[in-house]
C-alpha cells in the first residue's frame, strides 16, 4: 500500500474546470469549478439532487461533461472510459459482485491488471487486514452484514491503490452507532494510506467529522469551500449557514461602517461588530448567531448579580421570554420570544455546580453572545 | 362462508381430477406400455420386460435420438445468440419503444404455430420469396433448395422457440442492477470482459431457463420437422409420433417418450439445483 502512484506534487489530483453537466433539459451541474488536493479528505456536502454525484460520476467516468474539462492528475480525461481512469469508487449500494466471494471481490481489479497470483494473494490480504476483514475470504457477500458488506467495498477499491477514492454516500445504509464508527475507521484509512478520498454525503456531521475541507453544493453549484470550521463558523451566505447546522439568523441594519467592522441596530442591539463585508449606512444585513454561542440569564439574576449584569450592558443584549427548554442529555435548548415577537434558540450546557440555573417556560430573559462570534451577512430575502 | 369453502373445495377437487385424469394416468399407462410387447391384435401385449429400451439402444434408434439432440441444441444456440443482444436491447431501452418491442416478441403468438410453420415454405420454397430475391438480384443462378433439409427445421425450429428466449433473458438483464456493470468498469475492466465476468454470471439464470424452454421443446416439435424437414423423421418426436401412428409399435413409441420424459426430468433437476445455488449467492 505504501508505493501510491508517483505523481508532481503540484498540480492538484482531481480538477473541474467550469463543469456543467445537463440531464433532460435539466442542470445537474452549472459551471461548476474545484482542485482537489493530493492527499487529502475532501467532503462534497449537500442536499438530494443538488449535483453532488454528478461530480464523483464524472470523475470516475460514468457520466461525459456536457460542457467544461475533468482533469486527473493534470491529464484530461474527458474521452477516457472507467476502466482507464486511475480512481475506484465505493458505490453507495456497494455493488459487490454477488457470483464472488469476498477474495474474488477484492481480487478482481488486480485480475483485470493481470498480477500475478501471487501479487494477487498478498495485496487482497493486505487489503482485508486494513478492514479488519482477513479471515472472511471465502465467505459469499450475500450471507454478511451491511458493516462487513461496506468494508469489502472499500477494501476492493484500495486494494488497486487508486490515486483518489471515490466515496458515494458510503455510510448511508449503516445504523447510527455503526455509522459512527465507520466515520473514525474511514478518516485514519485515509491517514495511513496516504490516498486522497473524496466523499459525498448529505449529513453535515459526517462531512465535518472526517474532512479535510468541505464543499458546500446546492441546486448544481458549489456554494462555498473551506474547511469544516470556516464553513461552520463563516459561513458565505444564508443557504450554507442553515445547512451546516441550527442557526438564529436576526435582521439588522447598519448605522456605520469602517474598516473591518460595522456598528449594526436591530431588535434593541446596538453593536459594533467584525465583517469582512463592505456596507454603507442603512443596508440590511442579517446577523447570525449559532446556538450555542448564545448566552442565556434571568433579569432576576443579571439584577442581583452587578457583575453579570455589566457583561449584558451596553447594547448587546435582547430581552424575552423562555417559550420552552428542550432537554438533549448532554446540553438542553432553550426557545426564547423576545419582546419584538422573533424566536431564538440557545443551547446551554448544564451546570453541575449550579442546580437552579435551569430555565422555565415564561422566565423573563436577557439574550447575549461572546462578543465576535456572530457573523455579518448582506440582505438576502 | 359456507358456499365460498364449498367453492375453493370443488376447484381444487376439480384441478387435481383433471390432472389425474388427463395427465397423471395418461402418463403411468405410457410408462406401463413401455414394458409390454407390441401385439397385432391389441396394439399392447402387457408384460414387464426391458426389451422395448434395449432396442432404444439399436444403433439406428440412437442415431435419431443424438441427432435430435444435437439439432435441438443447435437451435438452442442461435437462438440464444440471437436473443441476448435483443433482450440486452430491450432491456435497456425507454418507454414506449420497450412495449413496441415486447409486442413485437409476443405478435407470433396470436397466430397458431402451426400455421405459421406452413408460412415459412412459402418463403424457403425454390419458388418462394428468398429464391426470387436472390434470383432477382442475380446473387443465384439457381433457386437454392433450402426446403426440406435440417437447416430449414433449425431456422422452422428457432423461429418458432425465439420467444421463449428472449422473455426470460430480457427478465433477467432488466433486473441485473447497473452498478454491477459501472463497478466492474470503474475496477478496470473493459465492456468485454465485464460482459464475460459479471453480466454472463449474473444473468446465468435467465440463460439457463431460456435454453431449457428452446431445448426440450425443440425435440419434440415434430410438425416442424414434418413441414420443413420432410419425411425425414430428425426429431425424436417424430420417431414417437410414427411408433403410434405409422408403424404402431406402440411399446417402442412409450419407451421412448419415457426416455424423453425421463431427459427432461434430469435437466430440470439441474437446473433447479444450479438456479438454487445462483440464487443463494445473489440473496444480498
Amino acid at each position: 500500500m505504501n508505493d501510491a502512484n508517483v505523481s508532481s506534487p503540484t498540480i492538484p489530483v482531481v480538477s473541474l474546470h467550469e463543469v456543467s453537466k445537463v440531464y433532460d433539459g435539466q442542470h445537474a451541474l452549472n459551471g461548476v469549478s474545484l482542485d482537489v488536493q493530493r492527499g487529502e479528505f475532501l467532503t462534497i456536502l449537500g442536499p438530494s439532487g443538488c449535483g453532488k454525484t454528478t461530480i464523483l460520476r464524472l470523475i470516475a467516468g460514468f457520466e461525459k461533461v456536457t460542457s467544461g474539462r475533468v482533469y486527473i492528475d493534470g491529464q484530461d480525461v474527458s474521452g477516457l472510459p472507467p476502466e482507464r481512469r486511475n480512481v475506484n469508487t465505493v458505490f453507495q449500494s456497494y455493488a459487490l459482485f454477488p457470483h464472488m466471494n469476498v477474495f474474488e471481490n477484492v481480487a478482481f481489479g488486480l485480475r483485470m491488471k493481470k498480477r500475478t497470483e501471487a501479487e494477487i494473494v498478498s495485496s487482497v490480504g493486505k487489503a482485508l487486514r486494513l478492514v479488519q476483514l482477513d479471515g472472511f475470504e471465502k465467505r459469499m457477500v450475500g450471507n454478511l452484514s451491511g458493516g462487513q458488506q461496506q468494508r469489502v467495498a472499500i477494501a476492493r477499491a484500495i486494494v488497486n491503490r487508486p490515486l483518489v477514492l471515490l466515496l458515494d454516500e458510503p455510510l448511508s445504509a449503516l445504523d447510527y452507532r455503526l455509522r459512527k464508527r465507520m466515520q473514525l475507521d474511514l478518516k485514519h484509512l485515509q491517514r495511513k494510506l496516504g490516498i486522497t478520498f473524496v466523499l459525498v454525503t448529505h449529513d453535515q456531521e459526517e462531512a465535518f467529522s472526517m474532512s479535510d475541507r468541505v464543499v458546500v453544493m446546492n441546486d448544481g453549484h458549489i456554494e462555498q469551500i473551506g474547511t469544516p470550521a470556516g464553513i461552520y463558523e463563516e459561513p458565505r451566505n444564508l443557504y450554507v449557514a442553515r445547512f451546516v447546522g441550527e442557526i438564529n439568523i436576526l435582521n439588522a441594519e447598519v448605522v456605520e461602517q469602517s474598516e473591518g467592522s460595522a456598528r449594526v441596530r436591530a431588535q434593541g442591539l446596538d453593536v459594533t461588530m467584525r465583517t469582512r463585508c463592505a456596507f454603507a449606512p442603512g443596508d440590511k444585513v442579517h446577523v447570525l448567531l449559532r446556538p450555542e454561542d448564545l448566552r442565556v440569564e434571568t433579569l432576576k439574576d443579571l439584577a442581583e448579580d452587578p457583575e453579570l449584569g455589566d457583561s449584558f450592558a451596553g447594547g448587546r443584549s435582547m430581552v424575552g421570554t423562555v417559550e420552552e427548554t428542550i432537554y438533549k442529555g448532554a446540553t438542553y435548548d432553550v426557545a426564547v420570544r423576545l419582546d419584538n415577537g422573533s424566536q431564538v434558540m440557545a443551547t446551554e450546557f448544564f451546570n453541575e455546580d449550579d442546580e437552579t440555573v435551569y430555565f422555565r417556560a415564561g422566565d423573563r430573559v436577557a439574550v447575549s453572545w461572546v462578543e465576535g462570534w456572530e457573523v455579518v451577512l448582506p440582505h438576502e430575502e | 362462508m359456507r358456499s365460498d369453502g364449498f367453492f375453493k373445495t370443488a376447484v381444487i377437487v376439480g384441478t387435481i381430477a383433471w390432472m389425474a385424469l388427463f395427465a397423471f394416468v395418461p402418463n403411468v399407462l405410457v410408462f406401463l406400455a413401455s414394458f409390454g410387447s407390441a401385439s397385432p391384435e391389441n396394439f399392447i401385449e402387457p408384460g414387464f420386460s426391458l426389451h422395448n429400451y434395449a432396442r432404444l439402444m439399436d444403433r439406428s434408434h440412437l442415431e435419431i435420438m443424438l441427432s435430435s439432440l444435437e439439432l435441438s441444441g443447435l437451435v438452442t444456440l442461435v437462438c440464444l445468440l440471437t436473443a441476448y443482444p435483443f433482450a440486452a436491447i430491450l432491456a435497456r431501452a425507454r418507454q414506449p419503444w420497450r412495449s413496441y418491442m415486447l409486442v413485437l416478441v409476443v405478435i407470433p403468438f396470436w397466430t397458431n404455430s402451426l400455421v405459421r410453420t406452413y408460412a415459412m415454405t412459402a418463403m424457403l420454397n425454390t419458388s418462394g420469396i428468398i429464391n426470387s430475391v436472390l434470383l432477382g438480384l442475380g446473387i443465384v443462378k439457381e433457386p437454392l433448395a433450402m426446403m426440406y433439409t435440417p437447416g430449414a427445421v433449425v431456422l422452422g425450429l428457432a423461429y418458432t422457440l425465439l420467444p421463449f428466449m428472449i422473455l426470460p433473458l430480457y427478465t433477467a438483464l432488466e433486473r441485473l442492477d447497473r452498478r454491477y456493470v459501472e463497478a466492474s468498469r470503474d475496477l478496470g475492466a473493459t465492456p468485454i470482459k465485464t460482459f464475460w465476468r459479471v453480466v454472463v454470471p449474473l444473468t446465468m439464470p435467465g440463460i439457463v431457463s431460456g435454453c431449457m424452454l428452446v431445448f426440450l421443446p425443440g425435440i419434440g416439435m415434430f410438425y416442424v420437422s414434418d413441414v420443413l424437414g420432410g419425411a425425414k423423421a430428425m426429431l425424436l418426436g417424430n420417431f414417437i409420433r410414427d411408433q403410434f401412428l405409422t408403424t404402431r409399435d406402440w411399446p417402442l413409441g412409450a419407451a421412448a417418450s419415457v426416455t424423453l420424459t425421463a431427459l427432461m426430468g434430469v435437466m430440470l433437476v439441474l437446473y433447479w439445483k444450479s438456479s438454487s445455488r445462483l440464487n443463494a449467492g445473489s440473496q444480498a
